[in-house]
Order: structure tokens, then C-alpha cells, then sequence
């Protein structure tokens, strides 16, 4: 069997992380992060030249500006050609966006005091103020969102009344609401950026700007679209000259037939100015190695820059003639993406053991390719994809990593379009790669189904060993979902994953799935308060009544006022989405994204006009186990036991608690809990996610698509959590709210994982068909035997025959574990292995822990 | 000895259990939930379950919970003796009666008493899991055998249900009952500790006598075993000690695999849990090359090691 032979062959693993890698990892990892204005500047200058004309070829005459002029590099040791900007480590701008725009605007005074400092310099800096923001000033998406939403009346933005009476009331209010503590973290977690009276006031500004993104206390719609799988397996296997060609005979088409509307033309057109321009940016590339080449005596130097200008002659142009080429164009397809689209795309890099297999099957086979050379090829490929910067604003800086902050996910294995497995060598040689560089931050997403080698799943558990970031996906479960949201089985079969864990086509999807959210805890609150807490912003409307609380006398009156709030919530959701959206498909469509997908060439229209094959928008939600615990707690006390009223219950959250301590333990220990296989609270939760489903699917996009549920968070959890005040499942104010479809962080799992996985399995993938995060933590002991592996694998196993569609086990580290000792309350579920047996680490004394970190540094 | 075992039928017959871990991963093949049951007839100085060798009901107190300690004084609001009374001064009564208040659970209680349909109930939570990868149900203590019969009524039912049955053993019990434990269980846990009767006697209390007897008897049988050994600080760690038990193993028909375990001190932390020293407390660890070096001893004895 192949597999067999393969798992004999481990000689490519163990001369060690090739140098060259090695340098170049160091090399990424130290490089001071940069501003750089080039995108940012061309993009402004063209735009300004083509003022009136069609959107679509706006952007195109713009990133081809930007591809024309930007300066390019090749750094020593680097084989992929391809750089994003004129600096080393810096994001693309997108000020059009405007989001960045904003962020650079109120911070730029202190991106040299962030925890990992920014750098600009001062010519860049006075043409960014002088040049680049003037322009943008009222021209961004977010202005176009904005006034959308100012219309249809879901926010109330007067910038004049910035200082009015109201607003200033609404601060006080919101200060007391999230304390001294709460706004010191909203101010930015970073204690070395002073409190002047500029920062006070870009704080000021910035509390201006949070109602634009968040219409209301439960609801964020962000100017962020992208995430998506970016069609870079279809520039691999055809190249961009035959995308050209396409959109050249298309356009003839319409232009003969006189069909279609001047948009559909202007979209081919953006289409072909789009990719010539990247076709003719990677021929700078080949150009520069063949100059570079001219100056150097080196031999060795001399055959890396040939071998660059060999292949960027013939890719990403046409189809690769090598595994070396074909890799070399998928990262300069990606490349041309992060110019075109800007900072934070999070375009998913696809199946690329599928698509670079053809050609790395054919040049071993030739012979002209090692496995040692192949797998160095794919590390400076998750290099390049994770070595991206974005200046995040400091409110982000709780949750956030700025390096590799846009996923560029990765994923493996599963099956193919036809159903047959799809495990290849490649796959196994990935897995390889990524355990020898210890991971990356860029994740990789493995895919299992039942026919998938039993070798490649246990592989995958044994690179935990070495690296944590791996998630695992049930094929099974996904794919059932994706053919009811109306997928075709084939296109279902070739899903991948984007961004944190979202579930999505293969090129073929545009499926919105970032920057559309709902906080459900704070629905909870808004419910609980006649939708007074928590309190809205300057410029967001005042609270949605769901009824008064002391009307509810029976705990199905309480269920319908809840369900009143989350379906008013969702209505913003959905017209919110909707402004924004508008403002996507006026002003900032996507031409070379919309090219490399399916069907938009067929259709003639982008992407955020409708143009991919299959179109949705998810919705992300977060903290479903603090609701579900939080109900559960409303229900046992006020109207089970009747120990109390909701109005007294409501009370004694507004104040966080205070002096009912022994009622929180009760509540944290004597309820149902999320997660913990208890039928009760298992129940509860299947009805949360009905109720948010079929609100969801009544609902359509701007573009006829779906909205699909999504359940995860990349780390807002937290942040929703400082903006939120105790909930009744005993949560203080300011804790961080559950994350995915995690259980709570206050949970003594003494129930185990086992419980966990078989109480996440219980969701029907169909209504979380955009995608699910559970987080489980295992000590790194868990896996540490042969016999470990095969248990985890079985465990795995198991839980995706339950129906569980993800998990991502975290095998903790040292570091973790001392971290845990400070901040029990974060780390109710870390288990441990003790010596023969398992336990929670915060249940055990500080010698224990002492003991045990001692021990196993040694490891 | 069996005063805790009421048999009034198998029904409602009791067994005593001090804990309850699920998902463990070293305890036997797979996935495992192994049950601690109480008490136990050796008397081991080193022994890390504190609470398993008496048979009576135990109350921990953990401070760290108990929110007047935590959070302030007055954050609880019950009148419970402990937020005055230092902790060791408080009979066992008491901390029954605050057990069954205690909102945060600081006070629990070590030695819960299950009929063999409850603890089967609970085992049965995770049984998808457990049948995966041959795991299954390991009994552990305490010394399992100490209360067989609730021990042997557990796996006929586990049995029949279709578990992998493990048991963690110091086969001190009662050579009569080998029958009984090789027709129940896949694989026993022997936790040899010594070779050398008198170092045994001294430390444990009791005579290996028996101990070596079921060993001897278990390797006619097929079923699965495997030799525990813990190096512990001053019993035996020096390699005459090491020569002492290779020497035994190598009388033996056949040597069974043999797991070497590093002693901890993990324990320490229970003693002001459960108001009560541990001889070992600060008794100086061995450095984890010795256990290499055991390890090393062991297979040029010709011994299998496993792990």
C-alpha cells in the first residue's frame, strides 16, 4: 500500500529544517513591522484620475498602478518570488476600506509605543496625512456603509453632535457600565501608551467610530469582507492567460449578442486589465533576478535567481511545467489577491496537497525533485502565507496577534469531487513540513472522512507533538450541510477551510464569512433590561423593549421575549449586511478576486454582485454556553425553584453579584451546565440553535444568498466580555464570554471530555453549516505513547461518528500552564496528567502544579 | 473487613468510591474512566492516594474554593463553622453536615457509596469513547480487591455490556479469589513494589507472600498483565534494590512487561486538604535519568519494558 511505503520513507525528516528555511523563518520573525504606503498611494492617485467611471474598472486601473509602480524585492534565500509591498513585513493598505484608514488616522501618533512597534517614515507619514486621507475623507466603503445605515435608520450618526448633551450622557453612562478597569482595556491593553489628552481624544474619536461597526450592543458588521477561498487551484492547473482568454471571448460575446449591461462588460474588462497586470508584475520579478543574476559571481546565487526567472517567465501565466512552478504561482496568485484586496483578506490558500499534487507526482517521478527539496518549497510557502502585519487598533490588542493576524488557511486530506479519498503523499509531506518548523501560525485544516487512512489521522495527532494550530474537520457531517444550503455534492465534496474554522467552496463561494456577528449573552442582557443595558453608544439607537421582565410569569413568556429580542437583533443584522453590501457591489468590487472564481467570467459580474457560483453570508455568532448556562440559571432559580423573581435575579446581576456570592457559586455549581452532556441543558441548547437558524433562513442577502450560522470567535469573545455586565449563568462583568461552541470557562468539567465532545455532537451540522469551533485542551502527556495516539485518534473518531464536525485540541505548554496558575478562572478545562491519572490543573494544589511544570520542562 | 459491603442481593449491593476519572489515557489501553475505590489493607508510606487507604468516609477542604477565604470573609453569607474554626479542628461530623451546603464545594467528600447500578450508570455516560481503541473501565483505589464482591458484581455487568475491564492491583488479596479475577478481567495492573519480603514487609506491612503467590498464579493464566514498578527514594531505588526484583522476575515461568514509574510527591498538596502529613512530603525526588538508568538495568536483565 502506498500509505506503508510512505510512512517507511521517513528519510526526508531527518536531516533536520533545511537551512535556508531556517534563515528565512528568522528572517520573517524578526523583521521590524512596517507602515507602507505604496498600495495605498497608487491606489489613491488612480482613483482619483477615474472619478466617475465604472467601479469595477476602477479597482482594476488601480491595482495595475499599484503593480506597475510599486518597488520590488527578492530577498536572499527566497525562491518564491512575490512581494506584497516595497518593505520586507508590512500589510498592503486598504485606506478605501476604511477601516485601516481610520485605525492609522487616530493612532498614528503611537504606532512606534505598540507592544511590537510600527514603523514610518516621516515622508511617508506626511503624504499618508496630506496625500492619502484628505481623499478618502467621505469617499471609504465604511462612509458609504455608514450612510446607508444613517438612512435606513439603524445608526444615528451626527458628527456635529459629537459633544451634544445626549452623547455626553451616553459616555458617563457606558463608563459606569464597563468601569475603570473595562474602559483601561477598551482603551488598548498596551500600559506603555500614556493617557495624554491626544489619546483621550483619539479614544473619543474612536468611540464615534465603534457605532459604525456596531449598530447596536448585540451586532457587528465590520467593513471587512474577503474571507474567502481565493481561486488559486485554478491558476495553478490553467494559468491567468486562459482566465484572459475567457473573459476576452465573453466579452466578445456580449458585445455581438449586445446582451448584458455596461457593468458586465466593465467587470471583463477589469477582469483582463486585472490579470495582465499581475501577469506582467510577476514578469518584473523574472526581470529583476535576471538583473540580480548579472551581479553576482556566486554560483549557487546565480542557479536561484535563473531558476526564479525560469519559472515567473512561464507562471502565473500559463500552466506550471514544475512542482517548484506550480508552487510559484500559487503564491504569487495569493500575492496579486493581498495587493488587489489589502490589508486582512484572509483568502483561504485552498486544497494544495489536491492541487500541487499532479505536479509533484510527475517530477518525483521523473526524478527531478527530492522530497527534502519539495518539503522545503512548501515551509517557504506557510512562511510567506503567515508572514503578514496589520497595525490593529489598540482596543484589539486583548485578543489579537498582529503577525499572521490574516489566515491564509491551508487544508489537507478529505475526499475528492467524485467522493473517493483524497489523502495523497503530498498530504502526508505537508504534515511533515509543519512538524519540522514546529507549526506556523497560519493553520492548517485536516480533513477526515470515514475512508481516510487510519496513518493519516494518527500522523495528524503526532504533529501535536512538535506544534499545536492543526484543527480537524468531519467531512461527514460538513458536507451534509453544505449540500442542504445548496451545494451541489461535488462542489460540496471540495469544500475547504477559510479564515478561523468557516467552512466554504473551493473557489467557487462567496461566502461573507467575517464581519457579520451577533453577541448572544448580550442579546440575553437586552432582553433582560427592555433593551437599556448594554447601554448603546454615541450613534447607535436607543434598545429594542422585548417586554417588561416582571411581566414574565412562566418561562415560556420569558423564552418569547428572548426570541422577540434575537429576531429584532437579527434584523439589524440583516439590514445592517445589507448597507454594506450595497456599499461593496457601488464602490469596491473585486475584479481579480471575482476572476479566479467560478462562474463570475460566465455570469460577467464580480463577486459582490452576485457573480460566484454559490453565495451566502454567515453569520457569526458568539457565546452560546454563557446563554444556554444563563437561561438554564433563569430557569432553575426564578422559575423552577421560584427562590427568587427575574426582576430580583435581573438586580443582582446589575450588580455584578455583589454580596450574593453564594448564589453565584450555586448557580456555577448546581445548574445544567452547556457542554456536560446533561440532557437538559443539551436540549436547551438544540432549541438556541433552531430559534437562530430559522430566524437566519428567513432572511436573504443583497445577492439572494443564504445567511448560515456560524459559531465560533477569533478572540472578540473577549473584548464582547469587557463590554458586558454579569450574566445570570454567574459570569462577572468584564469576563470573557464562551468562545465557539466551547463550555464556559467557570465549568468544572468533572464530567470530562468525553462528555464535551458527545454534547457538541448533538448539533445538527445543517444549522451550523458555515462552521463551529471547539477548543479542548489536552496535556501534551495525552499523546505521548504510541498507544496515546491511537486513543486520541479514536477519540476523534468517535466524536465525528457522534456527528461532531471540529475540534481543535491545544496541547498545552509550560508557559500555559504557568499562566493558568495566575488566572485560574481561564483555565477550568485544562486537564492534566498527573502521574497514572488525569486531572484539571487548577484543581490541584500550587505544589502539585509546581511539580508538574517541573517535571515536564524536562521533556 | 467487609462491614461497608451490605449484601442484601446484588442490587443493592454498595460499594464505596473515592473518585471518579474520566478519559484517562495511562491507566490501560484507549480511553478510560477509572474508578477509585476506598480503602486498602497495605499501609505505604509513599502512597499518593491519601484518601484511598482508610475505609471510613473522608472530607476534603479545599481553601481555594471556600469563597470566605477567597473572596472575604463576609462573601458568605451561610453560617458555616469553617469561616472560624481552623480546619484541622473541625470534627468529621461537621464537615459532613457543611458538604451539603457548601456552595462552592470546598468541602467535599471522598468515599461516595454507589450500588453497582449507579456506578454503572455513570460509567455508561461515556461509553462510545470508552469502546474505542480497546478502552474501557479500569478499577483502581485504594486496592480494588479490598471490596471484591461489589468489585465482581461491576464487571459481570461491564462485562456483559461489552467494556475492556482493567484493574490496578498490589495483589495483596486472598489467593482463593484468582478464579474469580481472571474470568472478569482483560488486563491486571500489578504493582510490584519489591522483590525483597523483609524491604516489603517494613514499608508495607504486610507479607508478599500472597502478593507473589497470585503473581505466579495469574502468569498460568492468559490473562493480561502488566508489572508496575514506582521507584521510590530510599525503597527501592539503590540497585540492589533493582537486583533484588530482577532477580525475583527471573525465577518466574515467564516475565510479564513491566512499566517503570517515577515517584511524585503530588500527594503533599492533599495534606492540608484532607488535615493530614505525608511522610514523603519533602523527601528529595529522583532525577529522571535514574529512571533511564533502572530502565537500562532492566533490559540488559533481559525485561521487557512497556511505555
Amino acid at each position: 500500500m502506498a500509505t506503508q511505503t510512505l510512512l517507511q520513507d521517513r528519510s526526508h525528516r531527518a536531516g533536520g529544517l533545511d537551512p535556508r528555511i531556517a534563515r528565512l523563518k528568522q528572517r520573517y520573525h524578526t523583521a521590524p513591522y512596517e507602515i507602507c504606503i505604496s498600495r495605498a498611494l497608487n491606489f489613491t492617485r488612480s482613483y482619483k484620475e477615474t472619478e466617475g467611471m465604472d467601479p469595477n474598472l476602477r479597482n482594476a486601473f488601480a491595482l495595475k498602478r499599484t503593480l506597475e509602480n510599486q518597488k520590488i524585492f527578492i530577498v536572499p534565500d527566497e525562491y518564491l518570488a512575490g512581494s506584497k509591498t516595497e518593505k520586507f513585513l508590512a500589510a498592503p493598505l486598504s485606506v478605501e476600506r476604511g477601516d485601516f484608514l481610520r485605525i492609522l488616522q487616530l493612532e498614528m501618533d503611537i504606532l512606534h509605543l505598540k507592544h511590537r512597534p510600527f514603523f514610518i517614515s516621516d515622508e511617508d507619514r506626511k503624504a499618508f496625512q496630506n496625500e492619502i486621507v484628505p481623499y478618502w475623507d467621505g469617499r471609504t466603503l465604511r462612509d458609504h456603509k455608514s450612510r446607508h445605515w444613517d438612512e435606513d435608520g439603524i445608526i444615528d450618526i451626527k458628527p456635529g453632535l459629537a459633544e451634544h448633551p445626549r452623547n455626553i450622557l451616553r459616555m458617563i453612562k457606558f463608563g459606569k457600565y464597563v468601569g475603570h478597569k473595562g474602559l483601561r482595556k477598551i482603551q488598548g491593553a498596551n500600559r506603555d501608551v500614556p493617557l495624554t489628552v491626544g489619546r483621550i481624544k483619539a479614544f473619543h474619536k474612536l468611540r464615534h467610530e465603534l457605532a459604525n461597526n456596531n449598530p447596536t450592543p448585540a451586532v457587528f458588521v465590520f467593513d471587512v469582507q474577503g474571507h474567502l477561498s481565493l481561486g488559486i487551484d485554478k491558476v495553478v492547473s490553467g494559468g491567468m492567460q486562459a482566465i484572459i482568454d475567457q473573459a476576452k471571448q465573453r466579452l466578445k460575446q456580449l458585445e455581438v449578442s449586445g446582451d448584458g449591461n455596461e457593468t458586465g462588460r466593465s467587470f471583463l474588462g477589469a477582469v483582463i486589465i486585472s490579470l495582465e497586470s499581475a501577469i506582467r508584475y510577476a514578469g518584473r520579478f523574472a526581470a529583476l533576478a535576471n538583473t540580480m543574476k548579472g551581479q553576482t559571481q556566486d554560483e549557487k546565487e546565480r542557479a536561484r535567481l535563473d531558476t526564479i526567472t525560469r519559472n515567473l517567465a512561464n507562471v502565473p501565466a500559463n500552466s506550471p511545467r514544475t512542482f517548484h512552478e506550480a508552487i510559484q504561482s500559487a503564491w504569487f496568485a495569493e500575492v496579486v489577491g493581498e495587493i488587489q484586496y489589502g490589508t486582512h483578506d484572509v483568502f483561504a490558500a485552498g486544497r494544495a496537497d489536491q492541487y500541487l499534487y499532479p505536479y509533484y507526482r510527475k517530477d518525483r517521478e521523473q526524478g527531478t525533485l527530492t522530497k527534502e527539496q519539495a518539503m522545503a518549497l512548501i515551509q517557504e510557502f506557510f512562511l510567506k502565507l503567515e508572514a503578514n502585519v496589520e497595525p490593529i487598533p489598540e482596543i484589539g490588542m486583548e485578543t489579537n496577534g498582529v503577525y499572521g493576524n490574516s489566515q491564509h488557511v491551508v487544508t489537507i486530506g478529505g475526499q475528492t469531487p467524485e467522493g473517493q479519498d483524497a489523502t495523497n503523499e503530498l498530504s502526508y509531506l505537508i504534515l511533515d513540513a509543519y512538524e519540522q518548523m514546529k507549526g506556523a501560525v497560519n493553520q492548517l485544516a485536516v480533513r477526515i472522512h470515514e475512508n481516510t487512512p487510519h496513518e493519516f489521522l494518527r500522523r495528524t495527532i503526532e504533529v501535536f507533538r512538535q506544534a499545536n494550530g492543526i484543527a480537524i474537520y468531519n467531512d461527514t457531517s460538513i458536507i451534509k450541510g453544505l449540500i442542504n444550503d445548496g451545494m451541489s455534492e461535488e462542489d460540496a465534496r471540495d469544500y475547504v477551510v477559510v479564515g478561523c474554522i468557516e467552512i466554504t467552496g473551493q473557489s467557487d463561494t462567496h461566502g461573507c464569512v467575517g464581519g457579520y456577528e451577533m453577541v448572544l449573552p448580550s442579546v440575553l442582557l437586552l432582553t433582560l433590561s427592555r433593551g437599556k443595558y448594554p447601554p448603546p453608544f454615541i450613534g447607535q439607537m436607543k434598545g429594542y423593549d422585548s417586554g417588561d421582565p416582571a411581566g414574565l410569569r412562566s418561562f415560556d413568556h420569558f423564552i418569547s421575549a428572548f426570541r422577540r429580542q434575537l429576531t429584532h437583533q437579527l434584523e439589524v443584522l440583516v439590514s445592517a449586511a445589507a448597507g454594506k453590501d450595497q456599499a461593496y457591489k457601488d464602490m469596491l468590487p473585486a475584479p481579480y478576486v471575482s476572476a479566479l472564481m467560478d462562474d463570475a467570467v460566465e455570469k460577467a459580474a464580480d463577486i459582490t454582485a452576485g457573480g460566484a457560483r454559490y453565495d451566502f453570508t454567515s453569520i457569526d455568532i458568539r457565546g452560546l454556553a454563557t446563554l444556554v448556562d444563563s437561561i438554564m440559571a433563569i430557569k432553575t432559580f426564578v422559575y423552577d425553584r421560584k427562590e427568587f423573581t427575574l426582576r430580583k435575579f435581573i438586580d443582582i446581576c446589575s450588580r455584578n453579584f455583589k454580596g450574593n456570592e453564594v448564589l453565584r457559586q450555586r448557580i456555577i455549581h448546581d445548574v445544567p451546565k452547556y457542554g456536560t452532556n446533561n440532557d437538559e441543558a443539551d436540549s436547551m441548547t438544540l432549541q438556541v440553535l433552531n430559534w437562530v437558524y430559522e430566524e437566519a433562513l428567513k432572511h436573504r442577502n443583497i445577492r439572494g444568498g443564504k445567511f448560515r450560522p456560524c459559531y465560533y470567535s477569533y478572540g472578540n469573545h473577549v473584548i464582547d466580555g469587557i463590554m458586558l455586565g454579569a450574566t445570570p449563568d454567574g459570569r462577572l462583568s468584564g469576563e470573557p464570554i464562551s468562545n465557539g461552541v466551547s463550555i464556559s470557562n467557570m465549568i468544572e468539567s468533572a464530567s470530562g471530555p468525553a462528555a464535551v465532545m458527545a454534547s457538541i455532537a448533538k448539533i445538527p451540522s445543517y444549522q451550523t453549516s458555515a462552521g463551529l469551533s471547539l477548543n479542548m485542551r489536552f496535556h501534551p502527556s495525552y499523546i505521548d505513547t504510541e498507544q496515546g495516539l491511537e486513543t486520541f485518534a479514536g477519540m476523534i473518531r468517535t466524536y465525528f461518528g457522534l456527528g461532531g464536525m471540529h475540534i481543535q485540541p491545544n496541547i498545552v505548554s509550560t508557559e500555559t500552564l504557568r499562566d493558568a496558575q495566575l488566572h485560574p478562572e481561564n483555565y477550568r478545562d485544562l486537564i492534566v496528567k498527573v502521574a497514572g491519572y488525569s486531572a484539571y490543573f487548577v484543581d490541584l494544589g500550587r505544589s502539585i502544579q509546581e511539580d508538574i511544570i517541573n517535571r515536564y520542562e524536562y521533556r | 473487613m467487609t462491614q461497608h459491603i451490605q449484601k442484601n442481593g446484588a442490587d443493592s449491593l454498595m460499594g464505596r468510591i473515592f473518585d471518579i476519572a474520566r478519559a484517562c489515557v495511562h491507566d490501560g489501553p484507549g480511553l478510560r474512566t477509572v474508578i477509585y475505590l476506598k480503602g486498602c489493607h497495605l499501609d505505604c508510606p509513599w502512597c499518593h492516594n491519601m484518601e484511598g487507604k482508610s475505609f471510613e468516609q473522608e472530607f476534603s477542604f479545599d481553601e481555594n474554593r471556600c469563597i470566605a477565604r477567597t473572596v472575604n470573609h463576609k462573601a458568605c453569607t451561610i453560617d458555616c463553622p469553617l469561616k472560624d474554626n481552623k480546619p484541622a479542628h473541625t470534627g468529621n461530623e461537621v464537615y459532613a453536615r457543611i458538604a451539603g451546603f457548601c456552595p462552592s464545594k470546598a468541602v467535599k467528600l471522598a468515599g461516595r457509596d454507589y450500588t453497582v447500578g449507579t456506578l454503572v450508570e455513570e460509567i455508561m455516560k461515556d461509553a462510545v469513547f470508552l469502546k474505542q481503541a480497546n478502552g474501557g473501565v479500569t478499577f483502581s483505589g485504594g486496592e480494588p480487591m479490598a471490596q471484591h464482591e461489589f468489585l465482581f458484581a461491576c464487571a459481570d455487568v461491564l462485562r456483559v455490556k461489552g467494556f475492556h475491564l482493567a484493574m490496578e492491583t498490589s495483589g495483596f488479596w486472598n489467593g482463593s479469589l484468582l478464579k474469580d479475577v481472571i474470568k472478569r478481567f482483560d488486563l491486571i495492573l500489578f504493582d510490584l513494589k519489591h522483590g525483597d519480603p523483609d524491604k516489603y514487609k517494613r514499608s508495607t506491612g504486610a507479607d508478599n507472600k500472597a502478593v507473589l503467590g497470585n503473581l505466579v498464579q495469574l502468569l498460568e493464566t492468559n490473562t493480561g498483565l502488566e508489572l508496575r514498578i514506582t521507584l521510590v527514594p530510599g525503597f527501592n531505588d539503590s540497585n540492589e534494590d533493582i537486583k533484588a526484583i530482577t532477580d525475583f522476575l527471573k525465577t518466574l515461568r515467564r516475565i510479564p512487561p513491566v512499566r517503570l514509574l517515577l515517584f511524585h510527591r503530588l500527594a503533599a498538596a492533599k495534606q492540608a486538604m484532607f488535615r493530614r502529613d505525608y511522610p514523603y512530603a519533602k523527601i528529595p525526588l529522583l532525577p529522571a535519568h535514574r529512571l533511564s538508568e533502572v530502565a537500562l538495568m532492566l533490559q540488559d536483565a533481559g525485561i521487557k519494558l512497556c511505555g
